[in-house]
Protein backbone atom coordinates (compact mmCIF):
# COMPACT_ATOMS: atom_id res chain seq x y z
CA UNK A 1 0.00 0.00 0.00
CA UNK A 2 0.92 3.39 -0.06
CA UNK A 3 0.96 6.74 2.04
CA UNK A 4 -1.06 9.45 1.34
CA UNK A 5 -0.07 13.41 2.47
CA UNK A 6 -3.74 12.77 4.12
CA UNK A 7 -2.15 9.61 6.27
CA UNK A 8 0.86 11.85 7.08
CA UNK A 9 -1.21 14.54 8.22
CA UNK A 10 -3.69 12.44 10.24
CA UNK A 11 -0.40 10.91 11.33
CA UNK A 12 0.89 13.87 12.64
CA UNK A 13 -2.56 14.85 14.61
CA UNK A 14 -2.69 11.33 16.22
CA UNK A 15 0.95 11.63 17.27
CA UNK A 16 0.37 14.95 19.34
CA UNK A 17 -2.89 14.41 20.29
CA UNK A 18 -2.17 11.84 22.78
CA UNK A 19 0.23 12.88 25.03
CA UNK A 20 -0.22 14.98 28.36
CA UNK A 21 0.22 18.32 26.15
CA UNK A 22 -1.02 20.99 28.57
CA UNK A 23 1.76 23.67 27.89
CA UNK A 24 4.25 25.99 30.33
CA UNK A 25 3.85 27.70 33.02
CA UNK A 26 4.99 31.24 32.56
CA UNK A 27 7.34 30.99 35.59
CA UNK A 28 8.93 28.14 34.39
CA UNK A 29 9.43 30.55 31.45
CA UNK A 30 10.76 33.04 33.39
CA UNK A 31 13.27 30.72 35.22
CA UNK A 32 14.64 29.76 32.30
CA UNK A 33 15.14 33.40 31.23
CA UNK A 34 16.99 34.00 34.06
CA UNK A 35 18.94 31.28 33.67
CA UNK A 36 20.03 31.87 29.77
CA UNK A 37 20.47 35.51 31.07
CA UNK A 38 22.99 34.30 33.75
CA UNK A 39 24.70 32.46 31.11
CA UNK A 40 24.83 35.23 28.36
CA UNK A 41 25.92 37.64 30.97
CA UNK A 42 28.55 35.65 32.00
CA UNK A 43 30.09 34.43 28.25
CA UNK A 44 29.86 37.91 26.90
CA UNK A 45 32.33 39.05 29.79
CA UNK A 46 34.71 36.91 29.36
CA UNK A 47 34.52 37.52 25.53
CA UNK A 48 35.00 41.24 26.10
CA UNK A 49 37.63 40.82 28.51
CA UNK A 50 39.58 38.23 25.43
CA UNK A 51 39.40 40.15 22.97
CA UNK A 52 37.23 42.98 22.20
CA UNK A 53 39.85 45.06 20.86
CA UNK A 54 39.68 43.31 17.64
CA UNK A 55 36.53 45.08 17.25
CA UNK A 56 37.64 48.70 18.01
CA UNK A 57 38.30 50.01 15.15
CA UNK A 58 34.66 50.17 13.93
CA UNK A 59 32.59 50.36 17.11
CA UNK A 60 32.24 53.05 19.46
CA UNK A 61 33.25 52.54 23.45
CA UNK A 62 29.68 50.82 24.29
CA UNK A 63 30.22 47.83 26.44
CA UNK A 64 29.21 44.40 24.04
CA UNK A 65 25.39 43.29 24.75
CA UNK A 66 23.58 39.95 23.76
CA UNK A 67 21.88 39.98 20.69
CA UNK A 68 19.42 37.37 19.98
CA UNK A 69 18.96 35.85 16.61
CA UNK A 70 17.75 32.45 17.46
CA UNK A 71 19.45 32.10 20.48
CA UNK A 72 22.52 30.72 19.16
CA UNK A 73 25.53 32.35 20.60
CA UNK A 74 28.66 31.60 20.97
CA UNK A 75 30.18 30.56 24.25
CA UNK A 76 33.26 32.34 25.62
CA UNK A 77 35.64 29.25 25.82
CA UNK A 78 34.91 29.45 22.42
CA UNK A 79 35.70 32.95 20.97
CA UNK A 80 39.51 33.09 22.36
CA UNK A 81 41.11 33.75 18.72
CA UNK A 82 38.23 35.87 18.20
CA UNK A 83 36.99 36.95 14.66
CA UNK A 84 38.28 40.42 13.25
CA UNK A 85 35.31 42.77 11.68
CA UNK A 86 35.78 43.55 8.35
CA UNK A 87 32.68 46.04 7.60
CA UNK A 88 29.89 47.57 8.86
CA UNK A 89 27.45 48.91 6.60
CA UNK A 90 24.69 50.92 7.27
CA UNK A 91 21.50 52.10 4.98
CA UNK A 92 18.96 53.95 4.68
CA UNK A 93 16.71 53.21 1.32
CA UNK A 94 15.61 49.88 -0.03
CA UNK A 95 14.21 48.58 -3.14
CA UNK A 96 18.03 49.30 -4.81
CA UNK A 97 21.24 47.32 -5.01
CA UNK A 98 24.39 48.72 -2.90
CA UNK A 99 27.85 48.57 -3.61
CA UNK A 100 30.73 48.28 -0.95
CA UNK A 101 33.98 47.27 -0.78
CA UNK A 102 36.57 45.72 1.75
CA UNK A 103 39.89 43.90 2.24
CA UNK A 104 40.20 40.34 4.00
CA UNK A 105 42.74 37.83 4.47
CA UNK A 106 40.52 35.29 3.15
CA UNK A 107 38.80 32.49 3.73
CA UNK A 108 35.59 31.85 5.61
CA UNK A 109 33.29 34.40 7.20
CA UNK A 110 29.81 35.24 8.75
CA UNK A 111 27.40 38.00 7.38
CA UNK A 112 24.85 39.67 9.81
CA UNK A 113 22.09 41.83 8.83
CA UNK A 114 19.46 43.94 10.82
CA UNK A 115 16.31 44.65 8.72
CA UNK A 116 12.50 45.07 8.82
CA UNK A 117 10.39 42.71 9.03
CA UNK A 118 7.99 41.65 5.63
CA UNK A 119 11.58 42.21 3.77
CA UNK A 120 14.00 39.85 3.15
CA UNK A 121 17.81 40.91 1.97
CA UNK A 122 19.90 39.32 -1.12
CA UNK A 123 23.82 39.33 -0.67
CA UNK A 124 26.20 39.16 -3.78
CA UNK A 125 29.93 38.19 -2.93
CA UNK A 126 32.57 39.06 -5.58
CA UNK A 127 29.40 38.22 -8.28
CA UNK A 128 28.33 34.91 -6.46
CA UNK A 129 24.91 35.19 -4.65
CA UNK A 130 23.84 33.46 -1.35
CA UNK A 131 20.56 32.85 -1.11
CA UNK A 132 17.98 35.51 -0.28
CA UNK A 133 17.25 35.47 3.84
CA UNK A 134 13.92 36.84 5.29
CA UNK A 135 14.24 39.47 7.94
CA UNK A 136 13.25 38.62 11.24
CA UNK A 137 12.82 40.46 14.58
CA UNK A 138 16.65 40.32 15.67
CA UNK A 139 18.25 39.94 12.54
CA UNK A 140 19.48 37.21 10.39
CA UNK A 141 22.58 35.88 9.97
CA UNK A 142 24.53 33.75 7.32
CA UNK A 143 26.42 31.35 9.52
CA UNK A 144 28.61 29.64 7.14
CA UNK A 145 28.48 30.51 4.10
CA UNK A 146 29.90 27.53 1.57
CA UNK A 147 31.77 30.19 -0.39
CA UNK A 148 35.50 32.18 0.54
CA UNK A 149 36.57 35.50 1.02
CA UNK A 150 39.12 36.71 -1.35
CA UNK A 151 42.21 37.29 -0.23
CA UNK A 152 42.75 40.94 -0.63
CA UNK A 153 39.89 43.25 -2.07
CA UNK A 154 36.36 41.42 -1.95
CA UNK A 155 33.23 43.12 -3.59
CA UNK A 156 29.74 43.06 -1.76
CA UNK A 157 26.22 44.04 -2.82
CA UNK A 158 23.80 44.08 -1.14
CA UNK A 159 19.89 44.82 -1.57
CA UNK A 160 16.57 44.74 0.52
CA UNK A 161 13.32 44.05 -0.90
CA UNK A 162 9.89 42.75 -0.46
CA UNK A 163 10.13 39.31 0.25
CA UNK A 164 9.75 37.54 -3.08
CA UNK A 165 10.07 40.63 -4.94
CA UNK A 166 12.83 41.74 -7.27
CA UNK A 167 16.11 43.29 -6.24
CA UNK A 168 15.65 46.30 -8.33
CA UNK A 169 12.23 48.48 -7.12
CA UNK A 170 11.27 51.85 -6.64
CA UNK A 171 13.65 52.96 -3.37
CA UNK A 172 11.56 53.59 -0.36
CA UNK A 173 13.07 54.42 3.05
CA UNK A 174 14.20 52.10 5.35
CA UNK A 175 16.63 51.79 7.67
CA UNK A 176 18.76 48.57 7.21
CA UNK A 177 22.60 47.52 8.36
CA UNK A 178 24.42 44.82 6.84
CA UNK A 179 28.47 43.50 9.12
CA UNK A 180 30.77 40.93 7.72
CA UNK A 181 33.33 39.87 10.32
CA UNK A 182 35.96 36.77 9.56
CA UNK A 183 35.36 33.87 11.40
CA UNK A 184 38.02 32.02 13.67
CA UNK A 185 38.74 28.11 13.08
CA UNK A 186 35.64 27.30 15.10
CA UNK A 187 32.98 29.43 13.10
CA UNK A 188 32.56 31.74 16.22
CA UNK A 189 32.92 35.63 15.21
CA UNK A 190 32.71 38.72 16.90
CA UNK A 191 30.40 41.38 14.63
CA UNK A 192 29.19 45.01 15.51
CA UNK A 193 25.74 46.66 14.88
CA UNK A 194 26.49 49.47 12.80
CA UNK A 195 25.60 52.70 13.85
CA UNK A 196 25.02 51.48 17.67
CA UNK A 197 28.43 50.07 18.01
CA UNK A 198 27.50 46.90 20.04
CA UNK A 199 29.34 44.06 19.78
CA UNK A 200 27.96 40.90 18.86
CA UNK A 201 28.78 37.54 19.56
CA UNK A 202 27.86 35.21 17.02
CA UNK A 203 28.17 31.52 15.70
CA UNK A 204 26.73 27.91 15.84
CA UNK A 205 26.92 27.08 19.22
CA UNK A 206 27.68 23.47 17.81
CA UNK A 207 30.43 24.32 15.11
CA UNK A 208 32.31 26.00 18.17
CA UNK A 209 31.45 23.48 20.44
CA UNK A 210 28.17 24.29 22.53
CA UNK B 1 6.18 47.41 22.06
CA UNK B 2 5.14 44.21 23.58
CA UNK B 3 4.76 43.84 27.28
CA UNK B 4 4.40 41.54 29.68
CA UNK B 5 0.70 40.73 29.75
CA UNK B 6 1.31 40.02 26.00
CA UNK B 7 3.90 37.49 26.69
CA UNK B 8 1.60 35.80 29.21
CA UNK B 9 -1.23 35.73 26.52
CA UNK B 10 0.81 34.40 24.24
CA UNK B 11 2.28 31.51 26.55
CA UNK B 12 -1.26 30.73 27.87
CA UNK B 13 -2.46 30.76 24.40
CA UNK B 14 0.11 28.92 22.03
CA UNK B 15 1.63 26.90 24.40
CA UNK B 16 0.20 24.04 24.28
CA UNK B 17 0.07 23.79 20.63
CA UNK B 18 3.99 24.21 20.50
CA UNK B 19 4.48 21.60 22.95
CA UNK B 20 2.55 19.59 20.36
CA UNK B 21 4.95 20.93 17.26
CA UNK B 22 7.79 20.25 20.07
CA UNK B 23 6.80 16.80 20.60
CA UNK B 24 6.34 15.69 16.89
CA UNK B 25 10.08 17.32 16.39
CA UNK B 26 11.85 15.21 19.27
CA UNK B 27 9.22 12.42 20.07
CA UNK B 28 9.56 12.89 23.63
CA UNK B 29 7.11 14.61 26.18
CA UNK B 30 9.61 15.63 28.39
CA UNK B 31 12.28 17.03 26.28
CA UNK B 32 9.08 18.74 23.89
CA UNK B 33 8.36 20.50 27.38
CA UNK B 34 12.01 21.62 27.85
CA UNK B 35 12.64 22.82 24.08
CA UNK B 36 9.04 24.94 24.43
CA UNK B 37 10.08 26.30 27.75
CA UNK B 38 13.89 27.29 26.10
CA UNK B 39 12.74 28.98 22.91
CA UNK B 40 9.79 30.73 25.16
CA UNK B 41 12.03 32.25 27.75
CA UNK B 42 14.87 33.28 24.50
CA UNK B 43 11.68 34.80 23.02
CA UNK B 44 10.90 36.93 26.30
CA UNK B 45 14.23 37.86 26.78
CA UNK B 46 14.30 39.63 23.09
CA UNK B 47 9.75 40.33 23.51
CA UNK B 48 10.19 44.00 23.03
CA UNK B 49 11.63 43.36 19.92
CA UNK B 50 9.56 40.56 18.39
CA UNK B 51 6.67 42.60 15.76
CA UNK B 52 3.45 41.98 15.91
CA UNK B 53 3.33 38.12 15.16
CA UNK B 54 5.83 36.37 17.46
CA UNK B 55 4.81 32.80 15.90
CA UNK B 56 8.29 33.03 13.20
CA UNK B 57 10.46 33.76 15.42
CA UNK B 58 9.25 31.49 18.41
CA UNK B 59 8.72 28.78 15.73
CA UNK B 60 12.57 29.99 14.66
CA UNK B 61 14.02 29.38 17.97
CA UNK B 62 12.29 26.00 18.44
CA UNK B 63 13.79 24.62 15.75
CA UNK B 64 16.70 26.25 15.82
CA UNK B 65 17.13 24.34 19.66
CA UNK B 66 15.87 21.45 18.62
CA UNK B 67 18.44 20.83 15.66
CA UNK B 68 21.40 21.97 17.81
CA UNK B 69 19.67 19.49 20.81
CA UNK B 70 19.28 16.84 18.37
CA UNK B 71 23.07 16.91 16.62
CA UNK B 72 24.29 16.85 20.63
CA UNK B 73 22.13 14.53 22.59
CA UNK B 74 20.44 11.84 19.86
CA UNK B 75 21.94 9.16 19.90
CA UNK B 76 19.37 7.02 20.67
CA UNK B 77 18.12 5.53 16.70
CA UNK B 78 20.47 5.18 13.66
CA UNK B 79 18.86 6.75 10.55
CA UNK B 80 18.57 4.26 7.54
CA UNK B 81 18.03 4.28 4.37
CA UNK B 82 16.41 0.65 4.33
CA UNK B 83 12.97 1.11 5.82
CA UNK B 84 11.09 -1.98 6.95
CA UNK B 85 8.71 -3.37 3.46
CA UNK B 86 5.05 -1.66 3.83
CA UNK B 87 2.23 -4.28 3.91
CA UNK B 88 0.55 -4.81 0.44
CA UNK B 89 -3.32 -5.01 1.40
CA UNK B 90 -5.07 -2.13 3.06
CA UNK B 91 -6.31 -4.31 5.77
CA UNK B 92 -6.46 -2.92 9.24
CA UNK B 93 -3.24 -4.50 10.60
CA UNK B 94 -1.63 -3.44 7.14
CA UNK B 95 -2.98 -0.06 8.34
CA UNK B 96 -1.45 -0.50 11.48
CA UNK B 97 1.90 -1.74 10.39
CA UNK B 98 2.33 1.11 7.46
CA UNK B 99 1.68 3.82 10.48
CA UNK B 100 4.17 2.42 12.64
CA UNK B 101 6.74 2.40 9.34
CA UNK B 102 5.53 5.63 8.21
CA UNK B 103 6.16 6.87 11.78
CA UNK B 104 9.63 5.13 11.80
CA UNK B 105 10.43 6.45 8.90
CA UNK B 106 10.00 10.13 10.57
CA UNK B 107 12.34 9.48 13.42
CA UNK B 108 14.98 8.20 11.56
CA UNK B 109 14.57 11.89 9.02
CA UNK B 110 17.14 14.31 9.62
CA UNK B 111 16.50 16.69 12.36
CA UNK B 112 16.03 19.89 9.30
CA UNK B 113 13.75 17.57 6.90
CA UNK B 114 11.89 16.36 10.07
CA UNK B 115 11.31 20.19 10.82
CA UNK B 116 9.92 21.02 7.27
CA UNK B 117 7.41 18.22 7.25
CA UNK B 118 6.20 18.97 10.98
CA UNK B 119 5.78 22.74 10.31
CA UNK B 120 4.56 21.31 6.72
CA UNK B 121 1.83 18.62 7.01
CA UNK B 122 1.14 19.44 10.83
CA UNK B 123 1.37 23.48 11.43
CA UNK B 124 0.03 23.80 7.68
CA UNK B 125 2.56 26.54 6.83
CA UNK B 126 3.17 27.49 3.16
CA UNK B 127 7.15 26.60 2.46
CA UNK B 128 7.44 30.86 2.34
CA UNK B 129 6.99 30.78 5.72
CA UNK B 130 8.83 27.83 6.75
CA UNK B 131 11.33 29.34 4.86
CA UNK B 132 11.45 32.52 7.01
CA UNK B 133 11.17 29.98 10.30
CA UNK B 134 14.25 27.97 9.19
CA UNK B 135 16.10 30.64 7.28
CA UNK B 136 16.84 29.44 3.96
CA UNK B 137 14.87 29.91 0.48
CA UNK B 138 11.43 28.30 -0.12
CA UNK B 139 13.34 26.95 -2.99
CA UNK B 140 15.27 24.36 -0.25
CA UNK B 141 12.11 24.37 2.04
CA UNK B 142 11.00 22.77 -1.49
CA UNK B 143 14.08 19.98 -1.98
CA UNK B 144 13.67 19.30 1.45
CA UNK B 145 9.95 18.76 1.34
CA UNK B 146 10.95 16.37 -1.74
CA UNK B 147 13.65 14.44 0.08
CA UNK B 148 11.70 13.52 3.16
CA UNK B 149 8.72 12.77 1.17
CA UNK B 150 10.79 10.15 -0.70
CA UNK B 151 12.06 8.63 2.20
CA UNK B 152 8.74 8.33 3.91
CA UNK B 153 7.39 7.02 0.79
CA UNK B 154 4.24 8.85 -0.06
CA UNK B 155 2.31 7.88 -2.88
CA UNK B 156 3.64 9.07 -6.07
CA UNK B 157 0.41 10.86 -7.15
CA UNK B 158 0.51 12.69 -3.58
CA UNK B 159 4.29 13.99 -4.36
CA UNK B 160 3.10 15.19 -7.84
CA UNK B 161 -0.07 16.94 -6.45
CA UNK B 162 3.04 18.01 -3.78
CA UNK B 163 5.35 19.10 -6.18
CA UNK B 164 2.94 21.19 -8.48
CA UNK B 165 1.67 22.91 -4.99
CA UNK B 166 2.76 26.95 -5.74
CA UNK B 167 2.41 27.62 -2.10
CA UNK B 168 3.51 31.50 -1.77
Amino acid sequence: MTITEQDLRELLERDSGDGPYRGVAVAGVERRARRIRRRRGSALAAVAAAGAGAVAMIATAQPPVAYDWGGVLARAAQVDDIARALIAAEYERGGRTEEVTFKASGGRFLLHAICPEGRQVTVTINGREMSPRACLPGGVVWSNPKMLLRAGKNTMRVSLQVIGGPAEAKPYPARWQVSVAERDGKGCAVTVVPGEGKQVVVGNADTCGG
Amino acid sequence: MRDRADFERYVEQRSARLVRTAYLLCRDWGQAEDLVQTALAKAWLAWRRVGDNPDPYVYRILTNTHASWWRRRWRGEVPTGELPELPDQRDHEGEIGARDALRAALIALPARQRGVVVLRYFEDMADQEIAAVLGCSAATVRSQASRALAKLRLDPQAQAAIRMESRP
